[in-house]
């Protein structure tokens, strides 16, 4: 994942470097899924991510490779009664590379975008050792909106729909998707 | 005219579609690793399993799906609605040609060939004495099972002085009086007066050994009445766990209304029933004995097809049928016993095999073909049950089988002898003697299970539970991954109470589970009755189960 990382925000800054023009800035922000599979729900109530991104614009188009990274504490669902508790540890950390359109509107501006997702997964029963874990590739979509109340510093929020479906199915869930609809928030720098 | 042609083309349409579409009789091969998963998932009407295939009803529907998923699939009978189906075994050329007369035949698998005709009853076609089965009714799917069984993981039973007993009572000259007794019957034809008579006669010695005993009627083909003897030696710790011994006391010979001795087949099975149920009448066993001699066998099953649909049906626990049929005609001194298994029931020949080698030293040949269907272990075969066929060769080498030759005096009672103990050795060993000076065996073991998932896995929590036995200082659990055999200790050091939770397993693995009690002098007592874990836990109910405030939040757009 360092690696994939490394070689994304090389490609970027290369990228940015070799036109003329370009503006390209750094960006910080946590999230909230807004809706996501119920059974996953049920297991891990609540769900914080947490990310940074580098992106590029070049007129009105702005493309975004960032870290994001989820730690969840969630419980296993008992389906006949059982009273014992067994305590789960989901981590998720992805890699979204989302390419969007900026339209402005004075200091307000709306960014749509999408993207692909490339993500990696482990669940882990902390009690006991059992460890599921995975890659895969999955869909970004995106509408930001953002105030920008200096020459360099802006705010954003918006919603993302980032399903990260693992293609695996449990007793729980017919196919497992971590991800769905998020709720973003953040700040951004121009550099 | 124009504007009625579409509708003339819609209900000729309807009407080609409303024709009911045939069911074809198929051969699916085995061979595709979880085949009866995917005949399962695919709810295919599974009739019977043989050794090399399955014959099922599959419309053309099921049959492309099944193909789909790899499988090998041939049709038989392109229309098997309202058919019946007979199972065969044509030997040689001359009788081929005289059943080929009477109907349809096909050959399934060597000799096997399946019999049926265009209308009418084909068991009432077939002339007597060509061995039949016929083909169940309703499918069979729900009680096919994988075995998991490994060779050689058959538990070894360590040598039993009572069994050793036991098997030392065995008397030639017992064995000798009951065959020539049902001998003496002339004949024991199912629909006649005598064949009533042997069944009376041997109701009435299982009555005089104090076992509870008493005939099972029932009806076959056009309206024949006629019954199979039942009797009990009760369990003393879980009578509802049930070993059966059985034999079938009706013959057939070329004259069978008159004179049909079935000394070889199948008086000698039958004797042997009756000097277990003597030996082992007033004999403690944990679990309970069942003596059954069958009647209509030689019709096709009849008898062992009607008690053995009613067992399951009542949910009878019977942990393994052993089914004697023609024990006594031996071609020279050499002979072996032929216990004939299906895949399933693999464990029950390996353990005769070990209880032979333990207390007879006569060798068994074990054969695992589930072709062989024409005897009264098979329609336990059907109904899911473990159960073997014990037979001087399984391909018949007695000369006089089927004739009004088949008398006392052509029997090898030393074989005979054997053949006896070992089965009684074997019957025993499953049901368990009490010991004396050993703790009793903990009775009423019950198992429960709890599953937990996670959003990828799911593991479960067996408990279980049994009854405290008054002269335990502690109890073992032991585990197996298949039934009846490869059982291992889990726990560390002797349980102090009847429960017992085996924690986080795989959910999807079945577990097999047995307990003993130990005394205060570290003597182990015999295994509990066998329970399994549930093998398949329901799937998430979507029950709203924690994070309130966030599903509230989520809730919304949902679709």
């Amino acid at each position: 994942m360092k690696r994939t990382v490394l070689v994304a925000l090389g490609m970027l800054i290369l990228a940015a470097e070799s036109l003329a023009g370009v503006e390209w800035g750094l960006s910080a922000g946590a999230g909230l899924f807004l809706q996501r599979q119920k059974e996953v729900g049920d297991v891990y109530p609540a769900a914080f991510p947490v990310g940074v991104q580098v992106w590029s614009g070049w007129k009105n188009v702005l493309l975004s490779v960032g870290f994001e990274y989820l730690s969840e504490s969630g419980q296993a669902v008992p389906l006949d009664g059982g009273g014992e508790e067994f305590p789960l540890r989901l981590r998720v950390s992805s890699v979204p590379i989302t390419l969007h359109y900026r339209v402005w509107l004075k200091d307000v501006f709306l960014m749509l975008g999408g993207g692909a997702d490339y993500f990696q997964y482990e669940e882990r029963w902390e009690d006991l050792d059992i460890v599921a874990e995975g890659k895969k590739w999955g869909p970004v979509i995106s509408f930001l909106a953002g105030y920008r109340f200096s020459s360099r510093w802006s705010a954003y929020g918006g919603i993302r729909y980032e399903p990260m479906p693992t293609g695996k199915s449990s007793l729980l869930v017919e196919e497992v998707k971590l991800g769905g609809l998020k709720l973003t928030a953040g700040v951004s720098f121009s550099l | 005219m124009k504007p009625f042609r579409p509708l003339a083309i819609l209900f000729f349409a309807l009407f080609v579609f409303s024709f009911p579409r045939p069911v074809a009789l198929v051969k699916i091969m085995k061979g595709t690793p979880g085949l009866i998963g995917l005949l399962k998932a695919s709810q295919t009407e599974v009739l019977q399993e043989l050794e090399t295939c399955y014959l099922a009803r599959a419309d053309r529907d099921e049959r492309s799906s099944l193909r789909k998923h790899g499988l090998s699939v041939s049709v038989l009978d392109r229309d098997s609605r309202v058919k019946e189906y007979v199972l065969v075994r044509l030997s040689s050329p001359e009788r081929m040609r005289s059943v080929s007369r009477l109907g349809r035949v096909l050959a399934v698998e060597g000799s096997l060939h399946l019999f049926w005709t265009d209308g009418g009853d084909p068991m009432a076609a077939l002339p007597p004495g060509i061995e039949r089965k016929p083909l169940p009714r309703s499918t069979i799917l729900p009680f096919l099972r994988p075995s998991a069984y490994p060779p050689g993981a058959a538990l070894r039973p360590a040598a039993n002085d009572i069994i050793a007993s036991f098997v030392g009572e065995v008397s030639q000259a017992n064995l000798r009086a009951s065959v020539q007794s049902l001998q003496s019957f002339q004949t024991r034809y199912t629909s006649t007066v005598n064949c009533e008579g042997a069944g009376q006669f041997i109701l009435d010695y299982f009555r005089s050994l104090g076992l509870e005993a008493g005939f099972q009627p029932f009806t076959f083909g056009a309206g024949t009445a006629t019954r199979n003897v039942v009797a009990d030696s009760r369990g003393r710790t879980d009578p509802d766990e049930v070993i059966i011994i059985c034999a079938h006391y009706d013959s057939f010979s070329d004259m069978p209304e008159v004179l049909a001795p079935g000394a070889d087949d199948d008086a000698s099975g039958v004797a042997a029933v009756m000097e277990a149920g003597r030996i082992l009448a007033d004999q403690p066993h944990d679990f309970t004995i069942r003596f059954i001699a069958f009647s209509a066998e030689e019709w096709g099953l009849y008898g062992s097809q009607f008690y053995s649909e009613g067992a399951r049906a009542n949910g009878e626990r019977i942990i393994g049928v052993l089914n004697l049929d023609m024990i006594a005609y031996t071609s020279d001194m050499s002979e072996d016993l032929d216990i004939v298994v299906n895949d399933f029931s693999r464990w029950l020949a390996d353990r005769a095999e070990l209880v032979a080698a333990t207390y007879t030293g006569l060798p068994v040949r074990k054969v695992v073909d589930a072709s062989f269907v024409y005897s009264d272990h098979s329609p336990f075969w059907d109904r899911g049950y473990s159960a073997f066929c014990g037979i001087e060769d399984a391909d018949v080498s007695n000369p006089y089988y089927h004739t009004t030759a088949d008398t006392v005096d052509t029997l090898n009672f030393d074989f005979f002898e054997d053949a006896t103990g070992t089965a009684l050795a074997a019957l025993s060993d499953l049901a368990q003697p009490v010991r004396p000076g050993y703790p009793r065996t903990p009775a009423g073991l019950a198992a429960e299970s709890e599953t937990y998932v996670s959003v990828f896995q799911a593991i479960k929590n067996v408990r279980l539970t049994w009854q405290a036995v008054s002269d335990a200082a502690g109890y073992n659990v032991y585990r197996s991954d298949f039934s009846r055999a490869g059982f291992t200790k889990i726990n560390g050091s002797p349980l102090s109470a009847g429960v017992f939770i085996d924690r986080a397993l795989p959910a999807d693995h079945p577990y097999f589970y047995v307990v003993t009690a130990v005394s205060s002098a570290g003597r182990e007592g015999n295994f509990s009755r066998e329970v399994e874990s549930p093998p398949e836990p329901t799937r998430y109910d979507q029950t709203a189960l924690g994070g309130e405030i966030f599903r509230a939040i989520r809730g919304w757009g949902r679709p």
